[in-house]
């Protein structure tokens, strides 16, 4: 009898202890929930204001802001006003297709350039590729802004592409020229008994003056192609100023490079018995393996290349060549300030690319996780 | 020589040399020009009176004199200064006036006047804080006034005082140092805030809670809006007088808190930058948090809640050490993306804000450099830029290294 009461005490305090741990559990949940929601309230109310304001008349926009209403869209008076007010002021649709043709032309162009090289970074066997990797992973931590202004300086002296091309490939032909010399000079060095046992910097010193010498007749003439570059007309105000420096990027290089070592090499090395070249291999074997890599990087340089802003402010005047993000600036300036149309203008660019981000949500946070570390 | 000749360039080495240059040559070719070359001719212009508006340039004597005018700074205490001169510093936050009208009073930056003896002082003492350029010579004039000539190129950048008397920090370039401390002040709220932040979010996220991925899309979304358009949205929304976010505050605390004057407050522009900053830039970080915690194994966590771990201690003995790469990645970056710091604050604040206060380094160098043409400087302004960068980062680095090697 007595061990049977204190068998139902026991149930009981069991099931008081379940009901005790379920309510903290739904608690917990309903807390998580309230704070999250809170949260998304804060990441959300400025996106739905603006898409809100931009459909109003322009006085209720700031008439409705002490309010909810604020958010709420009232039927009786949607308007397009504010929309056929920007297009009224500003070339929208011609900064929207600059916009448009500059970023896709700069992520595609780059997705080639940059997974090229860093295929033949981390897939071929040559001279001077540990140095020009080393150089690449430096260059990363440079910012743009830093070089920002002598780039203005130097796009404004170059004007004849071809002046630019040749100076290039002579430059190109001079680093390389430096790689080729400095390699075999250090071989030839460490190979010399007497200088065999000297310090490293002071083989590097060696190794430095022989290729300064050998070299010379290049640095000359690459000396004398920049002097005559910078008597070339302007590359200001154009597209290509826009595009051309910012296809070829480190860290994207960086990126298609981690991806591209950590394939299995049995692919390639069973293609190359078969007769196919680097490019062949390239093209039909990394290209086809790698489709994550290049979402990741296509994602990551639309979105910096879409709000792009200190680079076209620099080098564009009037609205012929200038991006959406410049044009926002000034016309959030330009008398009349309407606020309506402001937000509509704002409206306009934002939600195309949001709807965009809703669809291909899945790759957009993935090409964000891979920019980061592993592990 | 030969063996050398045929070991690089014969077979399959040649082969792949050849093709590395072709496949590879359009990157390095675009790097050079672009990278390399504008950064090798900033060093060389910084040292040169260089301007864009194709006016005369020339090397400067000594080449060193844009870096002087750049870095030249010094803490210095001001003398006590007579009555009868007006006195300012721009950044500090009062100033004191004294003129014929009345015995003295203070003001504030925004030349609100705190105790003016009445109205007649108080309008002096106004109309000597809005003639902005008289207080800019008498402030630099100043400095030779009360005996100290050696510094008469340099101006007060901030001062302030301790016991009773005025110290300064005193600059050839004060507009450079307040950029430069402003990019501090940015990276020292931002970097942990935001970093705290996206982990908390990602944690928030990771629970196993239906309709998560919902959050994860709203937490997201500020990450897909242009900077530039999301920041004029945002100036409206910071409006003193009719913005949402004073409604929401005055909302919020039952109007107890009349709201604040957000950019146009020497003490608020800042602030408000950092907040539009973070709510864009969060979930960029927040990803790579949750990527980060889906990495962690779940018999971590299975087995420290049979030995007893508490909430607390599972996320401060399994979840951070096990993020430890991923959050040092995070604040690296995010650390970088502060000095960086241009867009928003160009657009929002276009003249640096109330009394400079939102000035960066790069606004800087940009407006010296295109505003104003004078590459030459902006030059030196960007190297003495990338220097800090790059002692910052290595700081970081090495307090990094140092760590793993106690662990």
């Amino acid at each position: 009898m007595s061990t049977n009461t204190l068998n139902q005490q026991q149930l009981r305090d069991a099931q008081r202890q379940a009901l005790i741990a379920s309510i903290a559990r739904v608690a917990r949940r309903v807390f998580a929930y309230g704070f999250m929601s809170l949260l998304g309230f804060i990441f959300l109310f400025p996106i739905i204001f603006m898409a809100v304001a931009a459909f109003k008349p322009n006085d209720r926009v700031i008439a409705d802001l002490a309010s909810v209403r604020a958010f709420l869209p009232s039927p009786s008076q949607l308007t397009m006003d504010n929309i056929h007010d920007v297009f009224d002021r500003v070339e929208f649709e011609l900064l929207a297709f600059n916009s448009l043709f500059i970023t896709l032309v700069t992520v595609i162009s780059g997705l080639f350039v940059n997974s090229m090289a860093a295929y033949v970074l981390a897939r071929l066997r040559w001279l001077g590729r540990t140095m020009i990797l080393g150089i690449i992973v430096s260059l990363i931590i440079i910012p743009l802004e830093a070089i920002a202004v002598p780039l203005m300086m130097q796009v404004n002296q170059m004007g004849d592409v071809l002046d630019i091309v040749v100076t290039a490939v002579i430059g190109l032909l001079m680093v390389l020229m430096w790689v080729i010399v400095w390699s075999a000079s250090g071989k030839m060095l460490r190979e010399t008994g007497a200088i065999k046992d000297l310090p490293i910097p002071a083989i590097w010193a060696l190794q430095a003056v022989f290729t300064v010498v050998i070299t010379l007749p290049f640095e000359v003439l690459f000396y004398f192609l920049v002097q005559q570059t910078q008597e070339g007309g302007s590359w200001l105000n154009s597209y290509h100023v826009q595009i051309l420096p910012f296809i070829a990027e480190p860290f994207s290089i960086f990126l298609f490079y981690q991806f591209f070592i950590n394939i299995p090499k049995d692919f390639d090395e069973a293609a190359y018995v078969d007769g196919a070249g680097p490019f062949r291999i390239y093209w039909q074997i990394m290209v086809p393996l790698s489709r994550p890599v290049f979402a990741t990087v296509a994602i990551l340089k639309f979105l910096q290349f879409w709000s792009f802003y200190l680079w076209p402010l620099m080098v564009t005047r009037g609205n012929e060549y200038q991006p959406l993000m410049v044009g926002m600036d000034f016309f959030q300036t330009q008398a009349p300030i309407k606020w309506g149309s402001i937000m509509a203008y704002a409206a306009m660019v934002t939600i195309p690319v949001l709807i965009t981000f809703l669809l291909f949500q899945k790759w957009f946070v993935q090409s964000v996780s891979s920019s980061g570390v592993k592990g | 020589m030969q063996a050398v000749f045929r070991r690089y360039f014969g077979g399959r080495q040649g082969r792949d040399l050849f093709m590395a240059l072709l496949m590879g040559g359009p990157a390095f070719l675009l790097l050079a020009l672009f990278m390399i070359v504008p950064f090798i001719r900033g060093i060389d212009l910084s040292t040169t009176s260089q301007r864009f508006d194709g006016a005369e340039a020339h090397r400067l004597n000594p080449w060193y004199r844009n870096y002087d005018q750049v870095l030249s700074v010094n803490l210095i205490r001001l003398p006590d200064v007579p009555d009868d001169v007006p006195y300012r510093a721009p950044a500090a936050g009062w100033y004191r006036a004294t003129s014929s009208e009345c015995n003295g009073c203070e003001a504030d930056n925004d030349c609100s006047i705190t105790d003016a003896d009445d109205t007649v002082c108080q309008q002096a003492c106004t109309s000597i804080c809005e003639q902005g350029d008289l207080i800019f010579r008498w402030r630099a004039r100043n400095l030779e006034q009360v005996g100290l000539e050696q510094y008469q190129d340099y101006e007060i950048a901030r001062n302030f005082a301790v016991g009773g008397n005025q110290y300064a920090i005193i600059a050839k370039d004060p507009l450079f140092w307040k950029g430069l401390l402003n990019n501090f002040y940015f990276a020292l709220i931002v970097v942990p805030v935001q970093t705290s932040l996206a982990l908390l979010m990602a944690i928030l996220i990771n629970q196993k809670l239906p309709w998560r991925n919902v959050f994860r899309t709203v937490y997201f979304s500020p990450v897909v809006t242009a900077m530039v358009i999301i920041a004029v949205v945002w100036k409206f929304l910071y409006n003193p007088e009719f913005g949402l976010i004073n409604e929401m505050i005055q909302f919020v605390t039952g109007g107890r808190v009349e709201g604040y004057k957000w950019l146009q407050s020497s003490d608020m522009a800042m602030p408000a930058i950092m907040i539009m900053s973070i709510w864009q830039g969060v979930g960029f970080q927040m990803i790579i948090f949750l990527a980060g915690l889906q990495d962690i194994p779940e018999d971590l966590y299975e087995a420290s809640a049979i030995d007893g771990a508490s909430i607390w201690q599972q996320f401060r003995h399994i979840t951070l050490p096990m993020l430890r790469n991923t959050t040092i990645f995070v604040v690296l970056t995010t650390t970088i993306l502060a000095f960086r710091l241009f867009d928003q604050v160009n657009v929002m604040t276009p003249d640096g804000g109330p009394d400079e206060s939102t000035a960066t380094m790069v606004w800087y160098a940009i407006r010296r450099g295109w505003s104003q043409s004078e590459v030459g400087y902006a030059s030196a302004v960007s190297v003495v830029f990338v220097g800090i960068v790059l002692i910052v980062s290595l700081i970081q680095r090495t307090v990094v290294q140092s760590e793993s090697a106690l662990d």
